[in-house]
């Protein structure tokens, strides 16, 4: 019965007032390094899944076209590591989604409002991309060049990407929670309106105080139904968020750059051992080489695009990444790229603690500005490795495509002296680490840039955190869980790559 | 529409459809490191073809199993947040201790495939029992969900006693139950399989293999069954209410929601598998083959856990977590932060009904039409 069932929130409730923010607080750091390993361990297999696919169909389209069997021998050995990353990918993804509901159960208040519309479509793009996995995987036949084996790994491509939108979705959310219309602004006094206005905002002004007050037991001491009420209007509008668009942009093009390169670095690899196979290999090391080239300098573009983004949205982060301090000043590239103007004063961190009395909760902008200020002090450092990560592969990418001039490569032999085979041969090795590198400094400054919000300016980070104790043993445990998933995959990867990969 | 009643029907086909695969999956891990250890001894390489067979089938289904896993965790943080908040919180040891068998046995069954031939027998059955502990370990720890929503004990150790759900009553029953289900579901399922191929084909190798289903299937069922009557019983104890939908006239207290013809369809399901398994396993053992008997097996292990299921989840409507001989309604847990419309629940079907078609359809190639021998 109903009163059953009060008894029970009731008890639930009393059991939970010793908590405290501060154990709150303590659990959720506690928590951090095992999601956030967990993330990357997800993430290093999911980038294969979602890039290697582009570059998989690149040799079944020439193989096909051409009716070359080596190009279409390479494609099938590919998608072999193509669906281990993928079932590996599935695995850390279940890992990770149980992090969420588990350890950062408040995220069920997202799941169940903000995140509704992007994860259930994404179940279906998910299902939709198992049924061809298995399809594309199990109908290959080299000796039967099929544009329909092609067109099955097309859709599987589509599904992936779709797929990666939908997450990406909620990942852009919690950095611009699009659909919100002004009610961040209140908090966070800096920030714009947010798209249209979606939201209940008595009933999420209710949800923060709650969560504010009592971290995820408000869960269970009030009943959603009774206080909060509806909070979302138009659960579709988190499709639309324009950092989803920069962000879907930018992170598939490094999966593209990663996947490729990586493919590189193994192809180069037998280039060099296997003399009498020289040829072959590299004819197949130009599509993996040209793939990530394409995309290392459509990602010059997609860059600035995110740039604005973040210092439209983030501003925050931006000021810490590009270490403008307290005071602010000038900064002349982003002054040209942003105003047209190389003396273009941007504020400083002072500037915004200033606006805190402007908000109805002046502490959370002192919070804020003081997380941004501790974020400056590392995340400076990890954002230029990426800059400058991303602009080497981009004067790699450059010379590449002067392999198809020989005016061109002489030039480039007269001033490197050295043959540019040889140099993309070499640059091989380089090239995915460097994509690593940008890739993996990218994500942290995305997501620790954001700190202490986790749906920024509306939800905190320990607001959402299991009001279990996370102890050092789980922690551990959990740990080497993600790392043996890591160490087994990349094995698994390497022996398939290594010995299987490209005989001839 | 009724969204509660919906997102009830929905989250039930989900798990009907989720545990009827990972059941399979279930009983071929445990029966695969058996059969292995005897193909080792008696150095059979007819068994270890069969064994392949078995377990590039339990791949593709595992495959469609981790869509299912991935559809319920969504359905339920997004239809039903409260009660995942409850379960994810409460039975914070149980699911951890399911997701540590998921993440073992994973990466173990690929490394169990690609190690085949390539390391010592020995090790390569050792990989196996790796892979069957994992795949033990999920079940030890989501039962515990069942076993709470049915007698809700620790609920109010939030932030305490987080093993007290341990002490559930009706927890080791039945998830014991529920393993010795899934060995019995595989291994009547094989039997009937490979009953019929020797019928069709007369090949030794499939008679080799009834003889040795014939004793894992046997013990299984009958151990099987008597936990399942000791489960009855511990449910009109700690249970009631559910008692009461089940047993019908049998019970103290019948309810509105009667159930009763259906579970009386169950016990029949169990009784006929009975029966099709002992006449088999007779004329097997006289040197005799029916492909009537085989085929008809084969289909009746598959229907009793999803019926199982079925009854066992829909008992407790309209109810969701069971306190005796009532409950605490659904409509209590469902998502009342957005407007779940019909399109999200009619989608989901549609989805779901065709990602299940394919997985049938790719099985049929498979299995029947031996095609994709990648």
């Amino acid at each position: 019965m109903k009163a059953w069932g009060l008894v029970l929130l009731s008890f639930l409730s009393l059991s939970s007032l010793s908590i405290g923010e501060n154990n709150l607080i303590s659990n959720a750091n506690a928590a951090e390094p095992m999601t956030i390993l967990g993330i990357y361990v997800h993430g290093f297999f999911l980038l294969m899944a979602v890039g290697l696919p582009y570059l998989v169909l690149a040799y079944e389209f020439l193989g096909i076209r051409k009716r070359d069997l080596e190009y279409l021998n390479a494609a099938k050995k590919l998608s072999t590591v193509w669906g281990i990353s993928f079932a590996i990918g599935a695995a850390t993804g279940t890992l990770v989604e149980f992090g969420l509901v588990q350890v950062w159960s408040g995220t069920l208040v997202a799941i169940g409002s903000f995140f509704f519309a992007p994860l259930t479509l994404e179940l279906f793009a998910f299902m939709v991309e198992v049924v061809f996995v298995v399809i594309y995987l199990f109908t290959w036949d080299i000796n039967k060049p099929s544009w329909f084996h092609f067109l099955s790994g097309l859709v599987l491509l589509i599904a992936s990407n779709i797929s990666a939108y939908l997450i990406l979705a909620a990942n852009s959310f919690m950095n611009v929670p699009w659909g919100t219309g002004d009610l961040v602004s209140k908090i966070l006094p800096w920030m714009p309106a947010l798209g249209p206005n979606s939201v209940n905002q008595a009933a999420l002004d209710n949800l923060y105080v709650m969560l504010q007050n009592n971290g995820t037991i408000a869960l269970i001491k009030y009943s959603l139904e009774n206080n909060v009420g509806i909070i979302f209007y138009n659960p579709m509008i988190p499709l639309l968020n324009p950092d989803l668009f920069a962000t879907f942009i930018h992170t598939v093009l490094a999966t593209i750059i990663i996947a490729s390169f990586e493919a590189s670095a193994f192809i180069a690899y037998d280039y060099i051992k296997r003399i009498s196979e020289r040829n072959y290999r590299f004819k197949l090391l130009k599509v993996s080489y040209g793939t990530g080239a394409v995309a290392s300098i459509l990602m010059a573009f997609s860059g600035d695009f995110m740039g604005r983004i973040v210092y439209q949205y983030n501003v925050l982060k931006f000021i810490a990444f590009e270490g403008l301090g307290n005071s602010g000043g000038r900064d002349p590239i982003m002054g040209i790229l942003l105003y047209g103007n190389p003396n273009y004063n941007f504020p400083g961190f002072d500037y915004y603690l200033a606006l805190a009395s402007r908000s109805i909760d002046p502490n959370v902008v002192v919070q804020s500005v003081l997380a941004a200020q501790s974020f400056a002090t590392w995340g400076y450092y990890v954002y230029w490795s990426m800059v400058i990560s991303g602009i080497i592969l981009f004067i790699f990418s450059i010379f590449y495509f002067a392999i198809y001039s020989e005016k061109l490569q002489t030039l480039f032999k007269k001033i490197f002296r050295i043959s540019l085979d040889k140099f993309v041969v070499y640059s091989s090795f380089i090239a995915p680490f460097l994509g690593l590198i940008a890739a993996s400094s990218g994500w942290a400054v995305r997501e620790a840039g954001r700190h202490p919000w986790v749906i920024y300016g509306l939800i905190q980070y320990w607001q959402v955190i299991t009001p279990n104790t996370i102890t050092p043993t789980f922690s551990i445990l959990i740990i080497a869980l993600e790392l043996s998933i890591l160490v087994l995959g990349s094995f698994s990867i390497i022996y398939i790559m290594r010995f299987r990969g490209y005989k001839k | 529409m009724n969204n509660v009643f919906n997102a009830f029907i929905l989250l039930g086909y989900a798990t009907i459809a989720h545990l009827f695969l990972v059941n399979l999956i279930l009983g071929i891990s445990i029966i695969i490191p058996i059969l292995e250890y005897i193909q080792i001894k008696r150095n059979d390489d007819e068994l270890k073809r069969n064994l392949i067979s078995i377990f590039k089938f339990m791949v593709i289904t595992d495959l469609f199993a981790g869509v299912w896993a991935t559809w319920l965790t969504v359905f339920l943080g997004g239809f039903w947040p409260l009660l995942t908040f409850y379960a994810t919180t409460i039975l914070f040891i149980p699911i951890t201790i399911s997701i540590a068998g998921i993440l073992i046995a994973l990466p173990s069954i690929g490394i169990y495939w690609y190690t085949w031939g390539k390391v010592s027998n020995k090790l390569h059955l050792f990989i196996g029992i790796i892979m069957c502990i994992g795949t033990i370990m999920v079940p030890l720890g989501f039962n515990m969900i069942f076993a709470f929503i049915n007698d809700p004990v620790g609920i109010n150790q939030l932030g305490g006693n987080l093993f007290a759900v341990f002490l559930n009553p009706l927890y080791p029953t039945f998830t014991l139950h529920r393993i010795f289900g899934a060995i019995t579901m595989v291994s009547s399922l094989l039997l009937g399989i490979y009953g019929y191929l020797y019928y069709k084909t007369n090949q030794e190798r499939y008679g080799s293999m009834m003889y040795i289903l014939s004793y894992i299937a046997l013990p299984s069922i009958f151990i099987e069954s008597f936990l399942g009557f000791i489960y009855a019983f511990e449910l009109t104890k700690y249970s009631p209410y559910i008692a009461s939908v089940l047993f019908g006239p049998f019970s103290l207290n019948p309810a509105e929601n009667n159930l009763y013809p259906l579970f009386l369809i169950f016990i029949s399901i169990i009784l006929i598998m009975w029966i099709l398994l002992i006449s088999l396993i007779f004329i097997h053992f006289r040197g005799k083959k029916s492909h009537l008997i085989s085929i008809s097996l084969a289909i009746i292990s598959l229907i009793g856990i999803p019926f199982g299921e079925f009854i066992n989840d829909y008992s407790r409507y309209p109810y969701f977590i069971i306190t005796g001989d009532k409950g605490i309604y659904l409509s209590q847990f469902i998502n009342n932060i957005i407007n779940i419309t019909d399109f999200w629940v009619i989608s989901s079907f549609i989805v779901s009904i065709a990602v299940l078609s394919a997985y049938l359809w790719l099985l049929y190639q498979v299995i029947i039409k031996k095609r994709f021998s990648h």
